[in-house]
């Protein structure tokens, strides 16, 4: 796994790389956008970390130049400015996410570890939380290495859950998920598969947990 | 004042009816003024009162017993003189000439006739006769003639097909100026209205000029130059507010990332608390300023969806504080407003009641109609010291040790107000608070 930390501030710049270094295994930092620019070229990337406001310019003016790349970087953007206009202005861009300063080290590397998850299960086709683990090309489900036996929603509810691990997962999304234009959806049938889910990852020892979230949705955390 | 703030439009249609009234009165009085009355109208009219005043017993003996009209004639000319004839009797009364006296019993109806003085160019009636009804007696009178004023008073006294015609064509073209004048004046006034009113909150749009009547644009280029002074001094003010955030924002983190180097765990968790209060702060200040400072833009927008999202967004705090957060509401219920800024509201909302009202486990976000958004938490709930405007200035706090900053309802207090919307904090039934936006319709 390899990052890129693009930012300028002399102290945060070094404390990013660092921090991002020990979570991930490799992180590299530069300075400007030319540096960048510079950088991508030569390697690939898994995430990149930048900061908006750089010395040579808004850093947002790099992303559609990123998003053009194969294999494509995920791009999580650093915010000082917390005018909602620049965060959605990030966002429409092609950023997959933003944090906005200052923020809590956790709080950093929660975020780039979702992304560098939704990524992979994208590129790789597996994902995983914890000691649960989902390989979307077998449709196969693994708790410590054991696959678990699930029926088709409920294994179309982990897959839409896990794509998207710690992040509020609203429940229409999960309806979607599970059934077609032409199924009669039920209103709480979603909530009782769930908690069938819910009940067989326990039974496993399963550490990931799907925190019910009341008339908003699920939530799946690592468990720590 | 009250003349300057009544409708140009009416003003001006009021003058101008006033004008042409005047104008046709004028015409009317200097026509009047300048033929006169030549004795045929006073005398007309005075033969009427005759002829009502004539008393005629079964013999066909006559009599007159003047009627106060009639009265009024003889004071008001003293020359007057009648003649009233039958073919029995007569009746006279002031000067008659001797003329007419010598003529009398001569009993010679039909025809009324009129006889006239010449004096230099001008004519003037000094005999008129009268039949009365149904060829009973013979009216003959003169001697009287109004004078301009008299005539008016007369035509207004009792009105023939002349002057109610005349009349009417006044009023008509009054009626006509009222209406059609201000519709004149007034729709140019109102397109330049409208389309002032589309601008709204949009950026770059200005008032036609070329479309304006000539008086009106100095006023549409007037409105515009101060379009572009607001739009210069709200990019000044964003541009101001976007640096303060990075400049305030970027030492923040590198403190805390330079806290992470403090190696006793509990120093490290105070100095991490004090500078998350701090940040706080700074956030709730930079939204209040961008809240007050610049114009928000508004939009249908459904206030559920605008709700959940909060919700959504607070889902991490609401864990981190071990408080399970609701959201209840699944009909749609459109306002007008800015999502943003509500967003902002509710999301000071949510935390708020998570880190205040936390203790009672729950915090539900709920939607109702009409127009109506609720947070609501089962903590200890506000004193009653501070129940009321007091909290929602800001930096008021609900006890003073607490950890707040005291900004997060006055930030939803402007938000409230940028809606022209309520809001207010009571009790929850069984303890805690419940605040509730309510927005117009």
């Amino acid at each position: 796994m390899r990052l890129l930390v693009v930012e300028d501030d002399v102290d945060l710049g070094p404390w990013l790389r660092e921090a991002l270094e020990r979570a991930f295994g490799g992180a590299d930092l530069v300075a400007t956008l030319d540096e960048a620019c510079a950088a991508l070229k030569v390697r690939h990337f898994d995430l990149v970390v930048m900061d908006r406001r750089l010395p040579d310019g808004d850093a947002i003016t790099l992303i559609p130049t990123m998003r053009r790349l194969n294999p494509r970087p995920s791009i999580l953007v650093l915010t000082a400015l917390d005018d909602p206009n620049d965060i959605a202005k990030a966002l429409d861009a092609g950023a997959d996410d933003y944090l906005a300063k200052p923020f809590e080290p956790v709080e950093l590397i929660a975020r780039a570890k979702a992304i560098l998850r939704r990524s992979q299960l994208d590129q790789k086709g597996v994902s995983s939380v914890a000691n649960l683990r989902f390989d979307t090309f077998a449709r196969m489900a693994y708790v410590d290495d054991e696959p678990l036996i699930l029926p088709r929603r409920e294994l179309a509810l982990l897959e839409a859950l896990m794509r998207r691990t710690g992040q509020v997962v609203l429940r229409e999304s999960l309806d979607n998920a599970v059934y077609g234009f032409d199924d009669e959806i039920q209103s709480n049938a979603i909530d009782a598969h769930l908690s069938r889910l819910r009940k067989r990852l326990r039974e496993r020892g399963c550490k990931a947990e799907i925190k019910p979230l009341r008339g908003i949705g699920y939530l799946m955390t690592d468990g720590r | 004042m009250k003349l300057a703030s009544r409708s140009i439009a009416t003003s001006a249609a009021m003058l101008l009816g006033g004008l042409i009234s005047a104008f046709l009165f004028c015409l009317v009085m200097g026509f009047i003024a300048f033929y006169g009355d030549e004795g045929d109208v006073a005398q007309y009219d005075i033969a009427t009162e005759i002829q009502r005043s004539v008393e005629m017993d079964d013999s066909g003996q006559l009599g007159i017993k003047p009627n106060a009209k009639l009265m009024a004639f003889h004071r008001q000319f003293p020359r007057l003189w009648y003649l009233v004839t039958t073919p029995q009797s007569h009746v006279s009364y002031g000067p008659v000439p001797a003329r007419v006296l010598a003529s009398k019993g001569v009993w010679d109806p039909p025809q009324a006739r009129s006889a006239y003085d010449t004096e230099g160019d001008s004519l003037r009636l000094s005999r008129s006769a009268r039949v009365g009804t149904d060829s009973k007696f013979l009216i003959e009178l003169g001697g009287a003639a109004y004078s301009s004023t008299e005539v008016v008073m007369s035509i207004l006294r009792e009105p023939d097909m002349t002057s109610i015609m005349l009349a009417a064509v006044v009023t008509i073209i009054i009626l006509t100026t009222i209406l059609v004048v201000p519709a004149l004046i007034v729709r140019p006034v109102l397109r330049a209205a409208a389309a002032a009113e589309d601008i709204g909150s949009k950026d770059g749009v200005r008032l036609p000029i070329e479309s304006q009547p000539s008086e009106l644009r100095p006023l549409a280029l007037a409105f515009n130059r101060a379009l572009d002074r607001i739009d210069a001094a709200t990019a000044e003010q964003r541009r101001f507010l976007s640096n303060a955030a990075h400049e305030l924002r970027t030492p923040l983190t590198r403190l805390r990332t330079r806290l992470e180097r403090v190696e006793d765990k509990e120093v490290r968790a105070e100095l991490v608390g004090g500078l998350q209060s701090l940040s706080g702060t700074v956030t709730m200040l930079l939204q209040l300023a961008r809240l007050t400072s610049q114009p928000t833009e508004m939009a249908r927008i459904d206030l559920a969806a605008t709700a959940r999202d909060a919700a959504v967004r607070e889902v991490p705090t609401a864990l981190a504080g071990g408080v399970d957060l609701e959201f209840r509401g699944d009909a749609t219920e459109m306002i007008s407003g800015s999502a943003q800024a509500i967003g902002i509201g509710l999301s000071n909302l949510i935390r708020n009641a998570i880190q205040h009202g936390g203790g009672g486990g729950r915090v539900i976000v709920e939607v109702g109609s009409p127009r109506r958004v609720s947070v609501i938490d089962f903590g200890p709930g506000l004193g009653t010291a501070y129940q009321g405007r007091a909290v929602m200035e800001p930096f008021a706090r609900g006890k003073q040790d607490s950890s707040g900053t005291g900004l997060g309802l006055a930030i939803v207090a402007q938000v409230a107000a940028l809606h022209g919307g309520l809001f207010s904090i009571d009790k929850t039934p069984g303890g805690g608070s419940t605040a509730t936006l309510t927005f117009p319709g």
